[in-house]
């Protein structure tokens, strides 16, 4: 049970320090982690754009990053140094982050650590569903003035 | 000199073809999967290619082998979020020349660029 | 060609010289033998001449006689019979001549060549008798005896050709021709004598004899130009100069009547006289060139006899030098090749001490040279390499074995990779104690770090080991792979126990001359440093929970903490016991029971601000908030369970704490005033008591009002030290013995009495006072006169107040002796300066035989300080 609780630490730990490293590296604006918490599946907090990875292997789950339509934006004016993407683009940087995020992951869990690649979603889809009796962590995050949700759905 | 981009988003390939136009390569294509780049490669035999592993399709890895198979020559950069060794490793082994982790930086692909085309 | 190659130098030589030597003799075989036969020929050359002289003085008797027979016959016997007989005569004599010769021993050599030509010559000599017989008879006519006489001497004029045609001289041969042809010439002449003789007889040529002699005129005429023609200069000379004069007229005048054939009416003896004169003078010329070309011969064949023997001499000389110089060169060369063969022997066995001496300068003495160059290179390199040799020892005793000393004592695991994988033999130390396993050398790395890792390293291991020796992937961009860059090790010590370490393995490429040569492999034992991590960090977190609880428990009464955690506990015994007791139909009977409970707990914690406790039990209520409703497996409960375990620890855990403050608390309450003056206040009370002992003088040092008074810390250090030294004055100089006391009332100790209070709100008074004899101002007096700080005169005009300000002044002392209590007439000038430090005035009031008091007012003007200090 302790390592259960361990696990809960460690692996919000790894993901916060993913999303951070994430926003340190690319726009030397690190993203400030707010207080995790546990979070009942049928009522997800979910942002304008979603993008979400599967996992498998030696874990089992899900991991999405859900933000505003601003800071996805946002970052691909400073990549690509676009200013009116479409929404495509949008979605798009939605999945690339979550698949970064998710897949830096790995260097702590191995390569049996699978990721699936990124499923992006506008809104809230009518059909979300996730493995049933799976914790699920909610990290709030902040980058500049946008607000985030890296959702953790692992067994 | 050419270059192929293999990567399933289109912002981040956008984004290596921004960091990259200090270098004067030659743009021949992009592909959003391996199976779209094999064919790339074996029509237009890029000199260097850079390649996403996590793909719809076709993943990297065997794409890269695929593409070795077709042409041996190209110098393949590997840029992937998979940040684990056994992954590196195995690209090394399938024949790729360079290596990068995503979030990839410009100086980041520049340095990688200049060790994958021994420029200094 | 092996054969001559197997040959010793000496025998090279000889066969080398031999064919030549073989060449050069034949050569001079030749010159010599051709010089031989040229004296050979010459001398049968000049035999021959001999008999041809002899032949051509018979032709001419036997022309005389011709002439003188045929004149004998055309005149019928009537004329010429004396002269024919006396030329009977000579000719018998020229036969005579020629036979002695003939038989002459020295010539038999030559003329056995010539055998037939003389047997031929010898029958026709033998016809003679014969053809006088029929002369004598008259029984031929003119003409046949002249034929007869002629056919004999063109016989032997024939053989004298034959007999000097044997020489090889061109010249000679040429003159002999010139002769021959000259004594043909002269034949004719001696026919035509005898023709003459017949027509001058008769007085005319008979057709016959006519046709005859002018065909001898044209023959002799034709004959003597050939030998003109042909014969020396010298020859061609004599001839003109010898054949001329009136008997050569004469012979032509008359020759003139003879090709007229008419009326010849000259004497036939006449004309017989006069031919033969000038026959005479042809033979003259024939003994000329007959004796010239004897005596030439003879020089020659000198000449060539001279030629020859020198040549053979010389031959021989030059034969005989080159042999001895063949002998000495190759001697020579032998003996310098033996002595260089014989010095590289030496050489090959290493000694190098000599050089070799070869004084010849061919290119066995240049090779000696050479050689002695060599030797000297050799010796030189043999040198070198002795000191190479050092070099290198002196390389593996201090790098080397430094090298080992550093690989026996650096903390690092180091080795080297070759292209197979193997650890090198050579590895540090340090090695063995990482990887607990000896002889590590040799080993294949990737096999040997297998069963130390998790799985998905090894197999990572092996990828990356392998392509750090592809020099195509640049070193940097694999270190980024590098799998055991950090990674947790297990090995199996000897005991059985699996232990785990924390290493840290880097790689970098050797690399000679573009290619990797070996992979340094560098392994950090990082285990310590991890553990202490670790441990700092559980530390830390227990520290902060610590505190955290600590902090909690000292915002709350202890009896109210203490009644909570004791109805905390037994609530929490509670939820055990009815685990215990619960059947597994009512689990959501127990979670809501557990709910309860839990809940009632938290309730309580947050009535007495107990936050850390409220979190706590809340996380359970949203554990079991979780399983309510569902389907609830045993874990889950042990989960819970787990969670109150561990609030029930934390709450045991404050408890003790909160045991623990109360000891503290308890012990602590005297001490727990901070700006007491206790410390002062015992500090001075030790110094007292130990001057008392040292002294033997008794004290009863006393406080008034000190206790109560906040004394500002900028006071406590000075003024103490000011109440020492004035404790020691009173000691020193004040207290009288105990006896002067008792009979003077006082008590048998000293008193000494210290104040302290605040006046007028803005100052600190402080009063010193002991009741011993007090200040003796003659000795004072006295004393500072005789350490001369003031004079005698002075002293007369000075009050009682300024004399005790005497006691301030620096060097006075009044003690008799210096102890560490006084004496050093330093005391009171520090107490002075103490006070002046403190910005404070004193005052000094001394009763002799009654008391000594000094009472000090310092300013206490830093309100703000002694604000700050009371926080």
């Amino acid at each position: 049970m302790e390592t259960k609780q361990s696990k809960f630490e460690t692996t919000c730990q790894l993901f916060i320090d993913s999303v951070n490293n994430y926003f340190e590296h690319l726009t030397q604006t690190p993203a400030e982690a707010g207080v995790p918490y546990l979070k009942e599946q049928d009522n997800l907090m979910l942002k304008e754009f979603t993008g979400m990875i599967g996992i498998s292997g030696s874990r089992k789950g899900f991991v999405y990053i859900s933000g505003n339509q601003q800071m996805y934006s946002d970052l691909i004016e400073l990549f690509v140094g676009l200013a009116e993407p479409t929404t495509e683009d949008v979605l798009d940087m939605a999945g690339e982050i979550s698949n970064v995020v998710s897949g830096n992951v790995r260097e702590t869990y191995g390569s049996d650590f699978m990721i699936s690649v990124p499923i992006v979603f506008e809104g809230r889809p009518k059909q979300l569903k996730f493995p049933s009796e799976i914790p699920v962590y909610v990290i709030p995050i902040k980058w500049k003035s946008h607000e985030a949700f890296v959702v953790i759905g692992l067994e | 000199m050419t270059l192929l981009i293999v990567d399933d988003s289109s912002v981040m390939r956008r984004t290596i073809e921004k960091h990259l136009s200090d270098y004067h390569l030659d743009i021949i294509g992009t592909a959003g999967n391996g199976r779209d780049a094999v064919q790339i490669v074996k029509d237009k035999r890029p000199d260097v290619v850079t390649l996403d592993i996590t793909m719809p399709e076709m993943d990297g890895l065997t794409c890269l082998e695929n593409i070795m198979e077709v042409h041996p020559q190209a110098k393949v950069m590997i840029i992937t979020a998979l940040s684990d060794k056994l992954t590196g490793l195995q690209a090394l082994d399938k024949g790729a020349r360079g290596f990068l982790y995503k979030p990839v930086s410009p100086e980041d692909l520049t340095k990688a660029f200049d060790k994958l085309l021994n420029r200094n | 060609m092996n054969l001559f190659s197997n040959l010793a130098i000496r025998d090279k030589f000889v066969v080398i010289v031999l064919p030549l030597l073989l060449a050069a003799g034949y050569f001079v075989f030749q010159e010599v033998s051709s010089n031989y036969r040229t004296s050979q020929e010459l001398n049968a050359l000049f035999n021959g001449i001999q008999v041809t002289e002899r032949l051509s003085r018979l032709v001419h008797e036997i022309q005389k006689e011709r002439g003188n027979s045929s004149g004998f016959l055309s005149n019928a016997g009537a004329a010429f019979g004396p002269e024919l007989e006396a030329q009977r005569k000579l000719t018998d004599e020229s036969i005579a001549d020629l036979d002695a010769l003939l038989t002459d021993t020295d010539y038999q050599e030559f003329l056995s060549q010539y055998k037939t030509v003389l047997t031929d010559i010898r029958e026709d000599v033998d016809k003679i008798p014969s053809i006088r017989e029929r002369v004598n008879q008259l029984d031929l006519s003119p003409n046949q005896a002249i034929d007869l006489y002629t056919e004999i001497n063109t016989n032997i004029l024939n053989s004298i050709s034959t007999l000097t045609s044997t020489t090889d001289n061109k010249e000679m041969t040429e003159q002999q021709i010139a002769f021959i042809n000259f004594l043909k010439s002269k034949e004719r002449a001696g026919i035509e004598r005898a023709i003459g003789s017949q027509g001058f007889s008769n007085g005319q040529l008979n057709p016959e004899s006519y046709a005859r002699f002018l065909e001898l005129v044209s023959a002799q005429d034709a004959y003597v130009d050939a030998f003109l023609g042909t014969a020396d200069q010298k020859y061609v000379n004599y001839f003109n100069k010898t054949v001329t004069g009136s008997d050569v007229e004469e012979v032509n005048r008359m020759r003139e009547q003879l090709f007229a054939n008419a009326d010849l009416s000259e004497d036939p003896l006449y004309w017989f006289a006069q031919i033969t004169a000038k026959i005479n003078l042809l033979k003259k010329v024939e003994d000329f060139i007959a004796n010239d070309i004897k005596s030439t011969a003879i020089s020659i064949a000198d000449s060539a006899n001279r030629i020859f023997v020198q040549f053979l001499a010389i031959s021989i000389v030059l034969s005989i030098v080159d042999l001895y110089l063949l002998y000495f060169i190759v001697s020579n060369l032998v003996n310098n090749i033996n002595i260089l063969s014989a010095f590289s022997r030496r050489v090959a066995q290493g000694d190098l001490s000599k050089t070799v001496s070869i004084r010849s300068k061919d290119e066995v003495g240049q090779f000696a040279n050479t050689f002695n160059e060599m030797v000297g290179s050799l010796k030189i390199s043999r040198e070198e390499l002795a000191k190479e040799k050092e070099k290198a020892e002196y390389m593996y005793e201090t790098i080397y074995k430094q090298s080992e000393v550093v690989f026996e004592n650096v903390q690092q695991g180091i080795f080297l990779l070759d292209e197979n994988f193997k650890i090198s033999n050579l590895y540090s130390a340090a090695m063995e104690d990482i990887f607990q396993r000896k002889d590590i050398g040799g080993e294949n790395f990737v096999q040997f770090m297998r069963p130390r890792l998790v799985p998905r390293d090894q197999d990572a291991l092996e990828m990356f080991v392998k392509h750090l020796f592809n020099t195509d992937i640049d070193e940097s961009v694999l270190s980024q792979l590098n799998p055991v860059e950090s990674v947790q090790i297990f090995s199996n010590e000897d005991s059985g126990n699996i232990q785990t370490r924390y290493i840290q393995i880097t790689f970098s490429r050797v690399m000679n001359e573009g290619e990797i040569s070996s992979v340094m492999v560098t392994v950090l034992d990082q285990t310590e440093a991890v553990l202490m991590q670790q441990h700092i960090k559980e530390t830390e977190e227990k520290n902060k929970h610590e505190s955290e609880q600590l902090l909690s428990i000292l915002k709350i009464e202890p009896v109210v903490l203490k009644d909570f955690i004791d109805s905390s506990k037994k609530s929490l015994v509670s939820i055990s016991e009815r685990y215990e007791k619960s059947q597994k139909s009512d689990i959501q009977a127990l979670i809501t029971f557990t709910f309860n409970t839990v809940h009632n707990i938290k309730g309580n914690a947050s009535l007495i601000d107990l936050q850390l406790i409220v979190d706590k039990f809340h996380e359970i209520e949203e554990s079991l908030v979780d399983l309510k409703g569902k389907n609830v497996s045993v874990n889950d409960f042990l989960k819970i369970l787990y969670k109150i375990n561990e609030v029930d620890a934390v709450m045991s855990n404050m408890k003790s704490m909160l045991l623990r403050i109360a000891n503290v608390y308890e012990q602590m309450t005297d001490e727990l005033d901070d700006n007491s003056n206790n410390k002062f206040i015992d500090s001075l009370k030790r110094g007292a008591r130990r001057m008392s002992k040292d002294s033997g003088t008794e004290l009863n040092f006393r406080f008034e009002n000190v206790e109560d008074f906040n004394l500002p810390e900028r006071f406590k250090l000075p003024l103490k030290d000011v109440l020492i030294q004035l404790i020691r004055n009173t000691v020193a100089h004040g207290a009288e013995p105990s006896e002067e006391r008792l009979s003077a009332g006082k008590t048998k100790e000293v008193n000494i009495k210290v104040g302290l209070e605040e006046v007028d709100g803005q100052h600190l008074k402080v009063t010193y006072k002991d009741d011993g004899k007090g200040i003796d101002l003659d000795q004072i007096t006295k004393q500072a006169i005789e350490n001369g700080l003031i004079t005698e005169e002075k002293v007369a005009n000075m009050d009682t107040k300024e004399l005790t300000q005497l006691i301030f002044k620096d060097g006075l002392s009044t003690a008799s002796e210096v102890t560490h209590l006084s004496g050093r007439g330093q005391g009171m000038s520090l107490v002075q300066d103490l006070t002046d430090k403190m910005k404070g005035k004193y005052t000094i009031t001394s009763q002799k035989g009654e008391s000594f008091e000094m009472t000090f007012l310092l300013p206490l003007e830093n309100q703000q300080e002694k604000t700050a200090i009371e926080i």
